[in-house]
């Protein structure tokens, strides 16, 4: 069940809603309520895996318990590695076989298993939690509170990766407490931004990028194909999970929960470092405190700084996906926040003007690496880029693509709009509702069913 | 990374969750009381209104609106002619299929045939067709099914290639809902308009002439290497969607007819020896014929096979579809069985 879909929108999150108000004075009950929802929401997409987000829930959780009756850390060791062991068998088994197939050069049986959907999302937040308890950073909450934590719905598919003490907290505060309205009402428009962006902006671009990367596959793009692919892949990218994060954090408040940003307008970033305080922010703060630093950060030593930023990006891009032009898109983005470091501690600041246009060029190229399907096809579509096909072709949807740009550099995020404290106009009421309703009617078309085939 | 070690420290701040002071809680109240207002009540008038227009014309619930469409996508289309009570007979498959001409069908067999052929479809979309015009006639007088290569294929799922709204053409239910959607308005002004008579009707026996004005541009080019030296691969004999015809031509009524017709296609295209599916072909060809056999008015026409028709590029507007001097001799061998009752068995 997707946020976007209509069964979501009109039956489950109304009835998740209802219910849970319904309960809302009762601590232990709406939080039942929530946890029932969320398996109802995860088994929607695939039940066989409820036992698997549960196990490791509960083997998180005894494990934590354990540690905190014996004083013994080796527990919440072993806790980290079956969590990590989780997620290297379920997305990186496959992978790895196939890695270790080219090195030995004999052909190896393949797992083929199919992938439990979020299982990134809840291993890294249990994985944080464990962490952090091994810091003394973390207590050991009642079961209740912990499963709701990696569970919540709202998060659980794609996040923003939360951290136990960023919504642990939350979940003991009445959601009918003094500012319900205004919750719900910044809920409610912050979801149809997210959704519109999502349904209007970025499926409408896939059908521009799609095709093209797909045929780069099989020949050299024209020059203007290259540019439409990889605009229209920059922008779908940004309004795909940047809308999902937006109609997440807009769910959570309608059950009276704030989950953190995750995106604060990257494409307006004037350097590589600024873009990673501004692109899916609770993933690069996860990478942060939890690779980077451990490897030693920026405080032992040139050397050190530069393996620690290549690693941490490194993993950074293989938790994106298991293949190599993942990390090879990590690596890219670690080398330039090395060399973008450099610069700046020369004291010599590029004018914002060219430090954007080299930061979204950079970043741009570093997509085409991100969403070709091997290295030789993002090497034809730079090329291609950069004109070595020659000049022909023309941009494909400009119109399309320049809103999808306008979007992404000026609507606020979810916190900006937040803090704007946005007036409860009822215009604003009325247009977000009818944007809303006319995004639920363009979800119901489903993929487009008339299509030019050939003459016929 | 690094820098937002120290200036991303806010962001594992404990979140504010706090609201305006409590006299805007009215304003606010009323604003969430608006949303919903016309969030729900506007996508429930268009429900409503969608309910009663019927916009793909498929006589689920009653309506004010005659019977008839305007719209020229086969996929929703077919709704509408798939319940024509005008028609007794029809004709399945994809865009191999759809320059049989259900008029000329029609005048040389004494029924009536309308085309419910669906480009770019496979046996899942083609037996989801058969279902549903059979579902809305009780007196099928005969079916003519065109069949390609995707009906011996091995996958039980029976893949489709492209989209197709299989909601359409099953349950109310599943009707229901799918029945929300820019789609569906587009389709009711549609209706609306014709009832009005601002559009004419589409073809209700849904015929689609693919070669009369239209330029012609096909050449061959060389015809493949024949693979002679290539061994041939042992057959696979799982047919999955021939096991799911089974269980459709136990609706059919014993006296209809059924006339399976694999089209022909030019000879560069012809599958090559040593591959897969020229090893399944003969098998696939037998299983097909098999299920005709015995059957009254019933027969199989291969016509998938290097010969004359095969051999001759100006039979062809491009590898794969035929043009309308082969329509025309396909729709006479098929009248031909449906009138005599041939020999069930592969006609060639």
């Amino acid at each position: 069940m997707l946020f976007q879909s209509q069964e979501f929108i009109l039956l489950f999150l109304p009835a998740a809603v209802i219910c849970y108000y319904g309960v809302a004075g009762s601590l232990a009950v709406r939080q039942y309520v929530l946890i029932a929802a969320s398996l109802v929401f995860y088994g929607w997409w695939d039940a066989r895996f409820i036992p698997l987000l549960v196990g490791q829930i509960g083997a998180t959780w005894l494990l934590a318990r354990a540690q905190q009756a014996t004083g013994r850390n080796v527990f919440l060791g072993i806790g980290v590695v079956l969590n990590l062991a989780s997620l290297a068998t379920f997305k990186y088994l496959d992978f790895l076989i196939g890695s270790a197939e080219v090195v030995v050069g004999i052909a190896l049986p393949r797992a083929h298993l199919v992938l439990p959907i979020g299982i990134s999302f809840f291993s890294f937040q249990l994985i944080s939690y464990l962490v952090d308890r091994m810091r003394n950073d973390a207590p050991v909450y009642p079961f209740r509170p912990f499963a709701l934590f990696v569970l919540l719905f709202p998060h659980l598919i794609a996040g923003p990766i939360v951290r136990h003490n960023e919504l642990v907290p939350q979940f003991a505060e009445d959601p009918r407490r003094d500012g319900m309205w205004a919750r719900i009402s910044l809920g409610l428009v912050l979801f149809t931004i997210g959704f519109a962006k999502k349904v209007l902006l970025a499926d409408r671009l896939a059908e521009i990028a799609d095709p093209l990367f797909r045929d780069a596959t099989q020949r050299v793009l024209t020059f203007g194909e290259a540019w439409s692919a990889t605009l229209a892949f920059t922008f779908q990218l940004f309004c795909d999970f940047s809308g999902y994060t937006e109609m997440a954090i807009g769910i959570a408040l309608l059950f009276g929960l704030l989950l953190p940003e995750n995106f604060r307008r990257p494409y307006l970033s004037t350097n590589l470092r600024e873009f990673w305080r501004r692109w899916h922010i609770s993933l690069s703060n996860f990478i942060r405190d939890y690779l980077y630093i451990p490897l030693g950060g920026s405080r032992a030593g040139p050397v050190r700084y530069v393996v620690a930023t290549l690693v941490a990006m490194g993993i950074c891009g293989l938790w994106h996906g298991a293949g190599w032009t993942y990390v090879a898109w990590g690596l890219w983005h670690g080398a330039g926040l090395v060399i973008c470091r450099a610069w700046q501690r020369r004291n010599r600041p590029m004018p914002a003007v060219i430090g954007w246009a080299v930061t979204m060029a950079f970043v741009m190229a570093g997509w085409v690496l991100f969403r070709a399907a091997d290295f030789h096809t993002a090497a034809s579509v730079l090329y291609a880029l950069v004109g070595g096909a020659g000049f022909g072709g023309v941009l494909q949807h400009p119109g399309l693509i320049a809103v999808a740009a306008l979007v992404s550099g000026l609507v606020p995020s979810t916190h900006e709009i937040r803090n704007m404290r946005p007036m409860p106009w009822p215009a604003i009421a009325a247009g977000a509702a009818v944007l809303a309703g006319f995004c639920v009617l363009e979800v119901g078309n489903g993929p487009p069913l008339n299509f030019i085939y050939f003459q016929f | 990374m690094e820098p937002a070690v120290i200036e991303g420290a806010e962001e594992s701040a404990p979140p504010a969750v706090d609201g305006p002071a409590a006299p805007q809680q009215q304003v606010w109240r009323r604003f969430v009381i608006i949303f919903l207002s016309v969030f729900f009540g506007g996508l429930g008038s268009i429900y409503a209104f969608l309910l009663v227009v019927d916009p793909y014309d498929t006589g689920r619930f009653p309506t004010p609106l005659r019977a008839g469409v305007f719209d020229g996508g086969s996929r929703t289309a077919n709704a509408s002619r798939g319940r024509d009570p005008s028609f007794n007979a029809a004709v399945f498959g994809n865009s191999r299929g759809q320059l049989l001409d259900p008029a000329k069908l029609s005048e040389a067999t004494g029924s009536s045939f309308v085309q419910l052929t669906t480009p770019g479809s496979g046996p899942k979309e083609h037996m989801t067709m058969m279902r549903y015009f059979m579902a809305h006639h009780s007196g099928v007088a005969a079916m003519v099914l065109s069949v390609d290569e995707m009906w011996c294929g091995h996958d039980p799922p029976l893949p489709i290639i492209f989209p197709f709204p299989f909601w359409l053409y099953r349950g109310d239910l599943e009707y229901l809902a799918h029945l929300l959607s820019t789609r569906a308005i587009t389709s009711a002004q549609n209706r609306i308009k014709l009832a009005i008579g601002k559009v004419p009707p589409t073809d209700p026996r849904g015929y689609v002439d693919y070669e009369t004005g239209r330029a012609r541009n096909f050449h061959p080019g060389l015809a493949a290497d024949a693979g002679d030296a290539i061994p041939p691969k042992p057959p696979n004999t799982y047919f999955p969607a021939l096991d799911q015809l089974d269980a459709v031509l136990a609706e059919l009524p014993p006296q209809a007819g059924f006339v399976i017709v694999m089209p022909p296609v030019h000879q560069t295209v012809l599958p090559r020896r040593g591959t897969q599916i020229a090893a399944d072909l003969p098998a696939c060809k037998e299983a097909l014929a098999r299920r005709v056999a015995g059957r009254p008015r019933s027969g199989f026409l291969d016509y998938l096979i290097d010969g004359p028709i095969s051999r001759e590029a100006d039979n062809f507007m491009d590898q794969q579809h035929y043009r309308m001097n082969i329509a025309r001799l396909i729709e006479a061998r098929i009248a031909a069985v449906l009138d005599a009752g041939a020999q069930a068995g592969i006609s060639r």
